[in-house]
């Protein structure tokens, strides 16, 4: 979605990554939890930080950070588990994504969006739907369904599974069988 | 669809056009109870309805219980002009004769 | 606007009992193919037809309605023996289910072909010899009995000559028929029931005006009306109760044979003709609530559900049931939780408490399984059709046989199974089965046959596909697997995993591709999907016999029967299923290994697996751990872990499709103390295990281990 398709005051909820303020669609979110435990899945990318029991369901959770090629979440009193409804493969999926604190629920006009600058950021632009501007902060709203969508997660799935823990346990059974 | 209320110091017609169905039965009561409120004998006419779907039953029990209440009132009330064949079929079908369910409140 | 809403659920509920009822007409047809002289199957057909039509036309699938009408009035010409039963009339019917099937779904992809329609139509009309006319003709002429006055209400409509049911006496049936408080919301029209009804057969109508409230305080989008009614019709009970079939839910509904209560209704309909005290109107219309109470009182407050013969059965949404489930999951694990706790507490009073739960729980458990358990049959039936068209296309002459259709299993298993059978059965039809010339020459009954047939086998149910036909030649599985590079030439195979190949992604023994199977899809499909259950496929076969497919699956996918073990902070489940027995392992036992990590089991050699270095999990190792040692296809496995906590019932919960891809771990399971466990799957754990160590430089330790090369005298702790 570009944002010339943000033609409506919009509800967003905001919170920090690090320095930066990101926001999502109010829409989108389900509720925001406190940390709580997160159950890692072996042999997954860093990013997908496991899973967390709410109220029953097994509920993956991702390193938001990581996703957005920042370092990883430090756990801190602040952070919190904002379970959103995205939409994977057309079909609605809940996920759970680390903040290092969350903010606050803020109404953005379309006028107050712009688009997302090319340079001048860290964070991946693909994933940025616009800039808001809020006083003088600068507000990155992000496109959440497209942060989580399959396509991503398998491409992050490809690196992690060949760079990541697979290859240590190869390395440690290779070690241990000599 | 549409439900009209002309009212006068002696009489409030009723004109029902349309289908008067669930859809419009809210705007039907409304209109039932203003009709009643006013001073004179209602009528509402029926020429108007639709063949296929003219009226269903919950138009007929808010016609039946304004009726009723008219009677009590002791104001006149009465069905006039004459439904679609289809529509007084469909309800006598259902063993709700529109004349006779309300011969005794005119 | 909400009525908008309960409206689209309401047809959705219409859609799912019509898929049902069109499977049913589909293997009714095709058995009719078969036996065409038989009125049962006849009355079958015309009935389901009857059935769409009515209730489609209730739901607004009207250009549906007026389609079906047509086939309807052919089968009912069948049925008065002013028609013969053809392969033209069985052809033209299971199109034309093929259309309705698209209209009542009414998607962009699948919708209705009405040049197709026009055709089908044509050509039933010419069949059957029917004029073109619009369905309501009949209505009208069946509601030309109208406006029955109170004291016609006890009046035999018997002679109206439109009991549409033939077969059987005509009998009398009292209905009252009381609309619920959201009826109207579900976009429900009582006028076109009771116009169903009186196309049944004879009918007297009374509705009563008595619970209409004052105006004021009406809500008008609620019906008050109530009806009774006294039905003449040869029509069975369940016809009749099929009229309300979808608004059963959302009205008060009682049907009793009038014969029993006659006097009774005679006597009510006598006393409500009496003008009600209280000054309502004159209208006739008040056979009162009073009336009623003094039925059921009369009757001994029986309600219609008591009848034996009544379907008491009910239709709930799958997802309700799998929240139910869930449920009954979590408590399975929380009672758990508390008997360890009543067991620790040493409390009696707690631990009576706690076992009186446990056995609760236990028979709860149970039950909410036997729930979701649903008979194959209409999976085994709707390949009926598959067999049928296959056969034709590929001019061949099969028959398709059914056994077991009986054989209950979870409903989640039966959803799964539809496309790995189809691809069986496909693959038969195209490669197992010979053309008619070949069957010939090898001296074989013309008419092929495909088995399928369903068993349980302890936890299991066995599922087979079977065929006549020409066998799987191993050699040329195994050339074609070594081709592909899917084997080494030099392999040395068993045919049970020589057949295995079959099943392999990208493995197609056709020599050409075909419109059915051979496209080098589809056989490893079956397998991606028995996988997905935890199931195993066996294949036998004998070149020029036959083949045989078993898919062995497990019951129920919600519980799984397991060991709760841990390393480190981190818990894991490991199905009971697969394990054979727990022993220690010492530090001492690991350095007598010479650093290969292989264990002596009662002297045989056991590689094993050590979950801490597999997980990747930073604790410190224990001092003696244990080694549950599994038995997997490929032979017997160690897992090596910290401490196994005890047994546990699990409800298994998915991880969800971002972590599809996850392959050792089957799913998750909540603890009682709220932490998620993963339920490992050890068939594929050590199948990874096996790969990412040949992936480096040395093979698995203990396959390439030999016997003696280590030796450890950990005692076997515990045997299961």
């Amino acid at each position: 979605m570009s944002v010339s398709e943000i033609t409506e005051t919009r509800q967003y909820l905001t919170f920090k990554l690090g320095n930066e303020i990101f926001a999502t669609e109010v829409a989108k979110v389900r509720e925001v939890l406190d940390l709580t435990t997160i159950t890692q899945i072996p042999r997954t990318p860093e990013f997908m930080a496991g899973v967390i029991n709410l109220r029953g369901s097994v509920v993956p959770v991702v390193d938001l950070r990581l996703c957005l090629e920042m370092s990883r979440t430090e756990s801190t009193r602040n952070t919190c588990i904002v379970v959103v409804e995205v939409l994977l493969d057309n079909e609605s999926t809940i996920i759970g994504a680390l903040a290092d604190s969350v903010e606050e629920v803020i109404d953005l006009e379309p006028d107050q969006i712009q688009p997302a600058p090319r340079i001048g950021t860290q964070i991946r632009t693909d994933f940025i739907k616009g800039m808001g501007k809020r006083d003088t902060q600068f507000i990155m709203i992000l496109d959440i369904d497209r942060v989580f969508s399959a396509e991503e997660l398998a491409v992050a799935r490809g690196q992690g599974q060949d760079a990541g823990k697979q290859l240590e346990t190869v390395k440690q059974l290779a070690e241990v069988a000599a | 669809m549409s439900i009209t209320l002309e009212q006068t110091e002696s009489l409030s017609v009723i004109h029902l056009e349309g289908a008067i169905d669930i859809a419009s039965a809210a705007e039907l009561k409304e209109t039932l109870l203003k009709a009643l409120g006013g001073p004179g004998e209602v009528q509402v006419s029926l020429d108007k309805l639709d063949k296929a779907t003219g009226l269903d039953v919950t138009a007929v029990e808010l016609l039946w219980a304004a009726g009723r209440e008219a009677k009590k009132a002791g104001a006149g009330f009465s069905l006039v002009g004459q439904a679609p064949g289809e529509v007084s079929a469909a309800l006598a079908d259902a063993g709700l004769d529109l004349m006779q369910v309300f011969q005794g409140a005119g | 606007m909400s009525n908008e809403v309960n409206a689209d659920i309401f047809k959705q509920s219409f859609r799912e009992e019509a898929r049902e009822i069109l499977v049913d007409l589909e293997s009714a047809l095709l058995e009719l193919n078969d036996n065409r002289g038989d009125q049962e199957l006849v009355g079958r057909v015309f009935r389901g037809l009857h059935t769409i039509k009515g209730s489609g036309a209730m739901f607004g699938f009207e250009s549906m309605a007026a389609f079906t009408h047509n086939l309807e009035t052919a089968f009912d010409e069948v049925r008065n023996g002013r028609l013969q039963i053809g392969s033209e009339l069985i052809d033209l019917t299971l199109s034309a289910l093929d259309q309705i099937r698209a209209m009542i779904e009414e998607t962009g992809e699948t919708a209705a072909d009405p040049a197709a329609c026009a055709e089908i139509l044509a050509k039933v009309r010419s069949l059957a010899g029917i004029a073109e006319r619009p369905p309501e003709k009949g209505k009208s002429a069946a509601g030309g009995s109208s406006a029955e006055t109170a004291s016609q209400a006890t009046a035999s409509g018997s002679g109206s000559g439109m009991n549409s049911e033939a077969g059987g006496p005509v009998r009398e049936w009292t209905i009252h028929f009381a609309p619920g408080p959201d009826f109207m919301l579900n976009g429900t029209n009582p006028l076109l029931l009771l116009r169903e009804l009186r196309q049944m057969g004879g009918l007297a109508v009374r509705a009563s005006m008595a619970a209409i409230p004052p105006l004021a305080e009406l809500d008008p989008e609620r019906c008050y009306i109530s009806w009774e009614m006294m039905l003449a019709t040869a029509a069975g009970l369940d016809a009749i109760r099929d009229v309300f079939i979808f608004v059963e839910d959302s009205c008060e509904l009682t049907i009793e044979p009038a014969s029993m209560l006659a006097g009774e209704a005679a006597a009510q309909v006598a006393a409500a003709a009496r003008p009600a005290a209280d000054g309502a109107p004159p209208t006739e219309a008040e056979l009162t609530a009073q009336a009623l109470d003094d039925k059921r009182a009369a009757s001994g407050g029986r309600r219609n559900y008591d009848k034996p013969d009544n379907a008491s059965s009910l239709r709930v949404p799958a997802t309700k049931l799998d929240q139910f489930v869930d449920l009954v999951g979590e408590l399975v694990t929380v009672q758990a939780r508390l008997s360890e706790l009543a067991a620790r507490s040493e409390d009696p009073e707690i631990a009576s408490v706690s076992e009186e739960i446990e056995r609760l729980t236990s028979s709860l458990r149970e039950n909410s399984m036997t729930i979701r358990m649903m008979p194959i049959r209409s999976t085994f039936e709707k390949f009926r059709r598959l067999v049928h068209d296959l056969a034709r296309d590929l001019g061949k002459n099969v028959e398709l046989t059914i056994e077991g259709a009986e054989t209950e299993l979870d409903k989640t298993v039966i959803d799964q199974l539809g496309d790995p059978l189809m691809h069986l059965i496909r693959n038969s039809m195209d490669h197992g089965i010979e053309a008619p010339d070949k069957r010939d020459a090898r001296g074989k009954q013309a008419t092929a046959s495909i088995h399928l047939s369903a068993r349980h086998s302890g936890a299991s149910v066995l599922i087979g596909v079977s065929d006549d036909g020409g066998g799987i030649d191993a050699e040329a599985v195994r050339g074609k697997a070594v081709e592909r590079g899917l084997v080494a030439a030099d392999a040395q195979l068993t045919e049970a995993e020589t057949f295995a190949l079959l099943f392999e992604p990208g493995f197609s023994t056709a020599k050409q591709v075909t419109d059915v199977s051979g496209r080098g899809v589809g056989m490893d499909v079956v397998r991606q999907r028995v996988d997905s259950l935890r199931g195993t496929i066996e294949v036998v076969s004998k070149p020029g016999e036959g083949t045989s497919v078993t898919l062995r699956l497990p019951l129920t996918l919600a519980i799984i029967d397991g060991l709760l073990v841990s390393v480190g902070e981190a818990f894991f489940v490991l199905p009971l299923a697969n394990i054979l027995e727990c022993m220690e392992l010492t530090g001492e036992d690991i350095e007598r290994a010479n650093g290969k990590q292989v264990a002596n089991v009662r002297g045989a050699i056991v590689p094993y697996i050590c979950l801490r270095q597999y997980f990747s999990i930073h604790t410190a190792r224990p001092e003696i751990e244990q080694i549950m040692v599994v038995e997997t296809e490929g032979g017997r496995y160690g897992f090596v872990l910290d401490q196994v906590l005890g047994d546990c019932q699990t409800v298994i919960k998915n991880l969800g499709r971002v972590y599809r891809y996850v392959q050792v771990v089957s799913g998750a399971t909540i603890l009682g103390n709220g932490m998620v466990a993963l339920i490992l799957d050890p068939e594929r754990l050590a199948a990874d295990a096996v790969r990412s160590a040949s992936r480096g430089t040395r093979t698995l330790p203990g396959t390439a281990a030999r016997p003696g090369g280590g030796r450890s005298d950990a005692a076997p702790q515990r045997a299961f």
